[in-house]
């Protein structure tokens, strides 16, 4: 009766979306604390893509973005 | 006139069912940014209903049997009627309100599933419920929903420790405000639905909607998006103590890892269609995070007393909406007591909960810096 395969893919795409999101974060952190000009930058782009992340979240949640009518 | 009436106490209990559903999961989303100050506690609130009133419209797709198949419907099986659907409603209500008092994140949707079966199984018998569907919808993801949220922010909180120095870490805080946003959001669309479908299915068995018509009213979408925002704005304030202060001392990095593993477990799940709890998410990644964090404790009690409510939240929610479902089956003159008793309850437990106020002033931080820092001493005229 459990779908298992659902679960598998339930808890591997979760736990790659949350390091993935987690680690660019705190790297986008990390680097925005140096001195350095290139740290700036590339720490404003992590948090573009940490942006995105959350813009992926919204088109999940929404079922109107992701199912065609 | 009896069924009108009957409908229209079904609907009221609905939306009060909604409006504790609200308040009850507020904790799931703001408990860490509340209390890691990332957010202050009436704006975490009012950002929450804001967004669980949005969310209630966002979602078109109604789920047309709130029971999931475990209450045997349809050809062969029973016809639910609104005075079970009450009784269940009445079992629902009064658990969600008792969890509350005692502080306990519990799953609404378990409470709703629990009230309907109760009073399913009275008014209709035990071969009436489907054993495997429990097991397999409700009891089987109940462990494994904060199993596999503890394990996710488990792991991203030694991430999130491992790569950033101590002074940068105040900067997660700007991170749960966007990932609390989603799970909020996300439990708008998920929620606010289970009382439409509610109020749906009573207006179809009691025949004021065509089978057919296509998914709820607008009006019906609009009030149950207004009782869970409510209820999300008043803050079940004794639920976010529990998880923001309670299980573990939640610091930014822990939080923003915390609510990392909570929206992408939440939304997964959503996606594939295995559906996890919302709260079993959210405790067992405050739980997973706080064994991540070196120095921190997790206070296994409170955790195994949450663990203890959602193992009595069926047979618990259940046993009243049994009792409720009896005393319906008396005609109207026993839903009537019903639901005297049900209002008579739930003021009953407001009051009590008078004894021991928790609000949103029991979770003031100062602002950061203005006790931390002490002033630098001036050292001659040296820059």
């Amino acid at each position: 009766m459990i779908d298992w395969l659902a679960f598998v893919s339930v808890v591997i795409s979760a736990l790659v979306a949350a390091c993935l999101v987690v680690t660019l974060f705190s790297l986008a952190l990390r680097l925005g604390d140096g001195t350095e000009t290139w740290r700036k930058g590339v720490s404003v782009t992590l948090f573009v893509v940490c942006g995105l992340a959350v813009l992926f979240g919204i088109y999940l949640i929404v079922p109107a973005l992701h199912q065609i009518a | 006139m009896e069924i009108q009436l009957i409908v229209a106490l079904v609907i009221a209990l609905a939306l009060v069912f909604d409006f504790t559903n609200g308040f009850h999961d507020t904790a799931n989303a703001m408990a860490t940014p509340i209390a890691t100050g990332a957010l202050k506690p009436k704006m975490a609130v009012a950002i929450a209903a804001v967004l669980n009133f949005v969310g209630a419209f966002l979602s078109t797709e109604v789920a047309k049997t709130i029971s999931g198949g475990l209450i045997k419907e349809g050809d062969g099986g029973i016809q639910i009627t609104p005075a079970l659907v009450l009784a269940g409603l009445i079992g629902a209500i009064v658990w969600n309100l008792v969890t509350w008092l005692l502080g306990l994140p519990s799953s609404s949707s378990h409470a709703l599933f629990g009230g309907l079966i109760g009073a399913t199984i009275v008014g209709a018998g035990i071969g009436a419920i489907d054993g495997a569907v429990l097991v397999s919808k409700i009891l089987i993801p109940a462990l494994l929903a904060p199993l596999t949220a503890g394990v996710i922010a488990f792991l991203v909180t030694r991430i999130a420790f491992g790569i950033t120095k101590k002074k940068e870490r105040d900067g997660f805080k700007k991170g749960q405000i966007f990932t609390s946003s989603l799970v909020s959001l996300a439990h708008g669309t998920n929620d606010a639905q289970k009382t439409m479908g509610v109020i749906t299915l009573t207006l179809i068995a009691a025949g004021f909607q065509e089978p057919g018509d296509g998914g709820p009213h607008i009006w019906v979408i609009f009030v149950c998006a207004l009782a869970i925002a409510l209820g999300t704005y008043s803050g079940g304030w004794r639920i976010i103590k529990t998880l923001g202060r309670g299980i573990t001392d939640v610091e930014p990095a822990q939080g923003f890892a915390a609510e990392a593993a909570t929206t992408a477990t939440i939304l997964a799940s959503t996606h594939f269609g295995f559906a996890l709890s919302t709260t079993q998410v959210a405790s067992g990644s405050v739980i997973g995070t706080g064994i991540g964090r070196k120095g921190a404790s997790v206070r296994w009690r409170t955790a195994g007393r949450i663990a203890l409510g959602w193992l009595v939240t069926i047979p618990a929610a259940g046993a009243v909406g049994a009792i409720a479902a009896f005393i319906a089956s008396f005609g109207i003159a026993g839903i009537l007591i019903d639901v005297v008793l049900a209002v008579g309850t739930i003021v009953f437990i407001f009051l009590w909960s008078r004894r021991s106020t928790v609000d949103s002033r029991h979770f003031h931080q100062p602002e950061p810096g203005a006790f931390v820092r002490p002033k630098k001493k001036k050292k001659g005229n040296r820059r």
